[in-house]
């Protein structure tokens, strides 16, 4: 009681490799640890070193689910005209899990013989 | 819990004691005596040698001679069995500590700056804290901002700026890479095609399979999961039916015409409604108070003469107030002393009346008769001599 916190942890602030001198504002939906190659510009054999090179943990998959939330909800969902396309892109992806969850809760209504 | 605690650590809970003859008869037993039934002393046998020494009530022990066994006792650091004067490597003032050490039941020899800690030597710095502070408060307290942020003051904006600017926009700053961030309300929603598909994945099919390439991939693709059992015909598929027909409907001409006729009103409608006029209500209410202080202060500045026109309406009162004073008392003063004129006319008048008739009578009555014959007679002589000197 009354100590500095020992054994600290960055848990709810910004990432270690985050430099506000060089990166500027905090953006939620950019990665600021090693530059590497765009995803999309990834050859078929280059993605599982690419996955490795990244932070797995728990931190890190929660950070890229944030990002990746953050990022859509500022492109479909905060932009100037709204028409509610984000609105079904979240709608479409939770039906689909949906599908999933239910997958075989519907298997008794497979009536097909060959395929 | 202690009992389970111990268990589980695979340690004995405790030992019986015994008290009493009984525990003193043990005593008895466990010491190595020639005659194990009865204790004896004897002045001829030899008693045993102690077992240790006393002084003052303390067990001394000798210290050990053999120097190898002081090395290793000195290499397995522990101190209590070793004596600082068998120590000659020691200098004066770890003898010194040593000696403090070995004297006090609480220091420890070497210091206890000098111990190797479990989890490392950390030096740790304590912030008086109160009691039930929350983590928050505590890590607030203890933060002690860098040297180049300890000039800021807490509620002084401009030099927040000024800091801000210096940190995001320095010499460090990475522009090409990190460009600055863009408000995504000034940005327009990305180009869709019908609305709900990204127009880059859209294009991105068009040079792979053509202009339907996307439909029938859609299309093609939802008949295919039919037949493979992915997708099977459902009560809630029929929700995304229901969706699909109405977007069906509103793409109807007459629907879309009435559609992109009315929805841009019900929009600004919206807006106005919802953005717009509590913005403006706000700016007018901000006015408004502004007004309000304006004229507070142009009514501030006019107390001098408000404070002239209570003082000089308070002279007009008790002006008032005096004459009226002045009049009440003059018209008092003048009845005093107009009853106070009357009075003495009327006594004077009064006496005057009284003489005048006393006289009167007095006069009436001391006429005789002889007295009125003369009267008449000097009358006519006076005027039968009238007569003669008168001329007609």
């Amino acid at each position: 009681m009354g100590n500095i916190v020992q054994n600290a942890s960055n848990f709810g602030e910004f990432p270690k490799e985050f430099n506000p001198r060089i990166h500027g504002a905090y953006q939620a939906d950019r990665y600021y640890g090693t530059p590497d190659k765009a995803f999309s510009e990834l050859k078929l054999g280059e993605v599982i070193p690419w996955m490795k090179r990244r932070d797995a943990s728990l931190t890190g998959t929660a950070r890229f689910f944030s990002r990746k939330l953050y990022g859509h909800q500022l492109r479909w969902h905060l932009c100037a005209k709204n028409r509610g396309v984000g609105v079904v892109h979240f709608a479409l992806f939770f039906s689909f899990l949906g599908m999933l969850r239910c997958w075989n809760h519907d298997r008794h209504l497979d009536d097909f013989k060959y395929h | 819990m202690f009992r389970t605690v111990c268990k589980s650590l695979g340690k004995k809970q405790g030992v019986t004691q015994l008290y009493g003859l009984n525990r003193l008869c043990l005593n008895q037993a466990r010491c190595n005596t020639s005659s194990t039934s009865v204790q004896t002393t004897d002045s001829k046998a030899p008693s045993d040698p102690p077992l240790w020494k006393e002084e003052d009530g303390w067990v001394v022990l000798d210290p050990p001679t053999d120097s190898q066994v002081v090395e290793k006792l000195a290499k397995q650091e522990d101190w209590t069995n070793v004596h600082y004067m068998t120590r000659p490597d020691l200098s004066q003032q770890e003898k010194q500590w040593f000696r403090e050490a070995y004297n006090s039941p609480t220091k420890l020899y070497p210091p206890e700056k000098f111990l190797l800690k479990r989890g490392g030597n950390v030096r740790v710095e304590y912030v008086r804290i109160p009691v039930g502070a929350t983590k928050r408060q505590m890590i607030e307290k203890s933060f002690v901002p860098p040297e180049d942020e300890k000039d800021i003051a807490p509620f002084d904006l401009r030099k927040q700026w000024a800091w801000a600017n210096k940190v995001l926009f320095g010499p460090q700053r990475d522009m090409k890479n990190f460009p600055s961030f863009v408000n995504p309300g000034q940005v327009p929603q990305p180009e869709t095609a019908h609305k709900f598909v990204p127009r880059p994945v859209f294009d991105a099919m068009q040079p792979y399979s053509g202009v339907t390439g996307f439909y029938v991939l859609t299309v093609g693709g939802f008949f295919a999961a039919i037949a493979k059992g992915v997708l099977i015909v459902s009560y809630p598929l029929a929700y995304f039916y229901y969706f699909a027909i109405l977007w069906g409907f509103t793409r109807l001409p007459p629907v879309r015409r009435f559609l992109d006729n009315r929805v841009p009103f019900l929009a600004q409608k919206l807006n106005d409604m919802y953005f717009h006029q509590p913005i403006q209500n706000k700016k007018d209410h901000i006015s408004a108070c502004i007004a309000a202080a304006q004229q507070t202060k142009d009514m501030i500045q006019q107390l001098p003469k408000l404070y002239d026109v209570q003082m000089e309406n308070i002279d007009l009162q008790l002006e008032n107030n005096y004459r009226d004073r002045l009049k009440e008392v003059y018209t008092e003063v003048r009845a005093r002393l107009d009853c106070q004129l009357a009075l003495g006319a009327t006594k004077v008048e009064l006496e005057k009346e009284h003489m005048i008739n006393w006289i009167t009578d007095q006069v009436v009555k001391n006429i005789t008769p002889d007295l009125e014959k003369k009267n008449i007679q000097s009358c006519l002589a006076q005027l039968q001599s009238l007569s003669q000197t008168a001329k007609i």
